[in-house]
C-alpha cells in the first residue's frame, strides 16, 4: 500500500514556551462535563442506597407507605415547633443511616425558600392578605385606588401572613426533605418495584424501568460522541460549527434511539413477549419492617394529637 | 410440504429472499435445512446477510419470498399470532443479540432472568429456581441484583446467555458471540457452548470469528457478499479451501488463517 507523501511527513513540533495563552473551556466541554457528572451522580446515589443503614434496611414499600403517611401529617401539623422537632429527628434517622447530611439539607433548603418565597411574598403584605401590621413599609396617609381595586394606606408586613409564609416554606421544605431522604436510602429500581405493590399499571413501571435503564445508554453514546469529538478539536472550531456539531449530536443520538428501540423490541419478542408484562413478585415484609411502620404511625398520632393539644 | 420434512429436520428454508430496503436485497434465493443437535456456523463478510437469517429463523423477521418451516409449521406471521403456537416456539428457541445492551433491557440481572420463563407462563416458584440454577451455573449469582449498564462487556454477554437458557430452549441462536470479548471470556463461552451442544442443544451461530468455528461447528454455511449461498459443509472441507475464503472476504491474501492453529490449547 502507497501512502500519500504528506501522510509519511511527522507532525509538527510541540510548542513547549506556552505563547499561545490559555483558551476558555467551550460549552462542548462543559456539556462534556455535565454528562460525566450525570453518571457519577447516578452511580453515587445508588451507592448510598447500598450503604449499610437503618433506612437501606427497610423495605422500599414501607418506605413508600410511610412516606405518603407522613407527608399528610406533616401537611396537618400547624404548629412551627412540631415541624421543625420532627425535621430535626429525620435529619439524625439519615444521618444515622450514613446518608450525606449535605445533600439532604442542601438540595432543599438552597431551592425551596427561593422558589416557594416567591410565591408567598405578596401574601406576606396588608394589601394582599389583612392582618396586624408587624413592620410598616410605607405610608401613605389615604387609600389607593387603582381602578376597581382599594388599598389601605399603610403598606405593612402582617404577622399573619409572615407566620403563614413561614408554615408555607417549612412545610414545602420538610415534605420535600421526605421525599429526599425516601430516594436516597432508595435504589431506584427498588422503588419502582414498591410502586408495582400500589395498583400501579405494571406496562407504565416496567416503562420507567426501562426508560432509566436506557438512559445510561444513551448517555454513554453521547458521551463518546462529544470524546471523539474533543479528540480531534484543536482549539479552531468557531461557536457556530460547535453548536452545529451539537444539533448533529442530537440528531445521532436520536437515530440511535429509535435503531435501539427496535432491536430492544425484537429482543423482548425474541422472549416470548407478546404485549402482555409478567413480573417476578417481591420478596415479602419481614416482622422489622412492619414493627417501623407501626412506629411511624404511632409517631404520626402523637403528632397529630401534640398539635391539636397546642391549639 | 409438512410431509416431506425429515423427523430430525427442525428449519427447512426454502427459497428465502429478503431486503430492508427495496433494490438492496440482504439474502437472495436462500434454501437449506438444519437439523436436530447440529452445530451450525454460518460465516460471512458483514451484511452478507447472515444475522438477518438469524432473525428470520427466529420469527423476528419473515420472508418476502420463499418460505421457512419451523418444526414441521410454516413460520409466518400469522402462525405467530396463534398464542399456544407463540408460546411454544418461543420456549423452544432462543437468540444471544450482537448488541448485549439492545438484549438487557430490564432493571436488574434477576428481572432478565426471569423475563423468558415468566413469558412462557412458568410458575413463579419454578423461575425463581431456573434464575438461581442458572446464574451459578454462568457465574453471575453475584450480580442478580445489579443493574444491567453497571455490567462489564464479558459479564453482560454472559447475562444475555444465561437470560435466554432459564427458559430451557431446545435451538440456541448466537449473532456474533465472541464480538468485543476478551479472551478468557471467548474461551469461557466456546467451552459453555460446546457443553450445551453436549447436552443435545441445537446451536446455530452467525460470527465472521473464523478462530470459533473449528471448536464449535460440525457444519459450516459460507454466505457470499452477494447474499447467497457459497459453500454448505464441514468445517475441515470449507475451511480448507482458501481460495473459497477469499473469495467471500472472509480472510485476506496474507492473513494465515489455518485449521488447528487460531487457538493454543492448554
Amino acid at each position: 500500500m502507497e501512502l500519500p507523501n504528506w501522510l509519511s511527513e511527522a507532525s509538527p513540533a510541540l510548542c513547549r514556551c506556552g505563547c499561545g495563552g490559555r483558551r476558555k473551556g467551550n460549552f462542548i466541554e462543559k456539556t462534556l462535563r455535565d454528562i460525566i457528572k450525570i453518571i457519577q451522580e447516578a452511580v453515587f446515589s445508588e451507592e448510598i442506597a447500598l450503604r449499610p443503614g437503618f433506612l437501606q434496611r427497610l423495605d422500599a414499600r414501607i418506605k413508600v407507605i410511610s412516606l405518603i403517611y407522613l407527608l399528610i401529617i406533616v401537611n396537618l401539623c400547624a404548629h412551627l415547633s412540631l415541624l421543625w422537632g420532627f425535621y430535626l429527628v429525620l435529619l439524625a434517622i439519615a444521618v444515622s443511616s450514613k446518608l450525606p447530611l449535605r445533600q439532604v439539607v442542601a438540595r432543599v433548603w438552597l431551592v425551596i425558600p427561593l422558589f416557594t418565597g416567591i410565591m408567598v411574598l405578596p401574601s406576606i403584605f396588608n394589601w394582599v392578605r389583612p392582618g396586624d401590621p408587624l413592620w410598616v413599609i410605607a405610608d401613605f396617609h389615604h387609600s389607593l385606588h387603582l381602578g376597581y381595586l382599594s388599598f389601605p394606606s399603610v403598606l405593612a408586613v402582617t404577622s399573619q401572613g409572615l407566620w403563614g409564609g413561614i408554615m408555607l416554606i417549612s412545610r414545602v421544605g420538610i415534605s420535600v426533605s421526605l421525599a429526599v431522604v425516601l430516594t436516597l436510602s432508595t435504589r431506584w429500581m427498588d422503588f419502582l418495584r414498591a410502586l408495582r405493590t400500589f395498583f400501579v399499571p405494571k406496562i407504565f413501571i416496567m416503562t420507567l424501568e426501562m426508560t432509566y435503564r436506557y438512559i445510561f445508554v444513551l448517555v454513554s453514546a453521547m458521551e463518546e460522541m462529544f470524546l471523539a469529538r474533543k479528540a480531534r478539536d484543536a482549539g479552531q472550531s468557531a461557536p457556530k460549527e460547535e453548536r452545529r456539531f451539537v444539533a448533529s449530536a442530537v440528531g445521532g443520538l436520536f437515530g440511535k434511539s429509535l435503531q435501539m428501540s427496535e432491536e430492544v423490541y425484537w429482543a423482548m419478542t425474541a422472549r416470548g413477549y407478546s404485549g402482555e408484562i409478567r413480573l417476578l413478585k417481591g420478596s415479602s415484609l419481614c416482622w422489622s419492617d412492619v414493627l417501623v411502620l407501626s412506629l411511624v404511625v404511632l409517631a404520626g398520632l402523637i403528632l397529630i394529637a401534640a398539635n391539636k393539644v397546642m391549639g | 410440504m409438512k410431509g416431506d420434512l425429515c423427523l430430525d429436520e427442525i428449519f427447512d428454508i426454502l427459497n428465502v429472499s429478503y431486503s430492508y430496503l427495496p433494490g438492496y436485497p440482504v439474502l437472495s434465493g436462500i434454501s437449506l435445512s438444519i437439523k436436530k443437535g447440529e452445530g451450525l456456523v454460518i460465516l460471512g463478510a458483514n451484511g452478507s446477510g447472515k444475522s438477518t437469517l438469524l432473525k428470520m429463523l427466529c420469527g423476528l423477521i419473515h420472508p418476502e419470498e420463499g418460505k421457512i418451516l419451523a418444526f414441521g409449521k410454516e413460520l409466518t406471521e400469522d402462525a405467530l399470532r396463534d398464542p399456544k403456537f407463540l408460546q411454544d416456539f418461543r420456549q423452544k428457541v432462543g437468540f444471544v443479540f450482537q448488541n448485549s445492551d439492545a438484549q438487557l433491557f430490564s432493571a436488574t440481572v434477576r428481572d432478565e432472568l426471569a423475563f423468558a420463563p415468566l413469558q412462557a407462563g412458568l410458575p413463579k416458584e419454578t423461575v425463581q429456581k431456573r434464575v438461581t440454577d442458572i446464574a451459578q451455573l454462568v457465574g453471575i449469582g453475584n450480580l442478580l441484583d445489579r443493574a444491567p449498564y453497571k455490567l462489564s462487556g464479558g459479564e453482560k454477554k454472559k447475562v444475555a446467555l444465561a437470560c435466554v437458557l432459564t427458559v430451557n430452549p431446545e435451538v440456541l441462536f448466537l449473532d456474533e458471540p465472541t464480538n468485543g470479548l476478551d479472551p478468557r471470556t471467548q474461551f469461557w463461552l466456546v467451552e459453555f457452548l460446546q457443553a450445551l451442544q453436549t447436552a443435545g442443544k441445537t446451536v446455530i451461530m452467525a460470527t465472521h470469528d473464523l478462530s470459533i468455528v473449528e471448536e464449535l461447528a460440525q457444519r459450516v454455511i459460507i454466505f457470499r457478499e452477494n447474499h447467497t449461498i457459497a459453500a454448505d459443509g464441514a468445517p475441515l472441507q470449507v475451511l480448507t479451501n482458501r481460495q473459497l475464503l477469499l473469495e467471500v472476504n472472509l480472510i485476506h491474501e496474507r492473513s494465515h488463517f489455518h485449521l488447528g492453529g487460531s487457538r493454543q490449547h492448554g
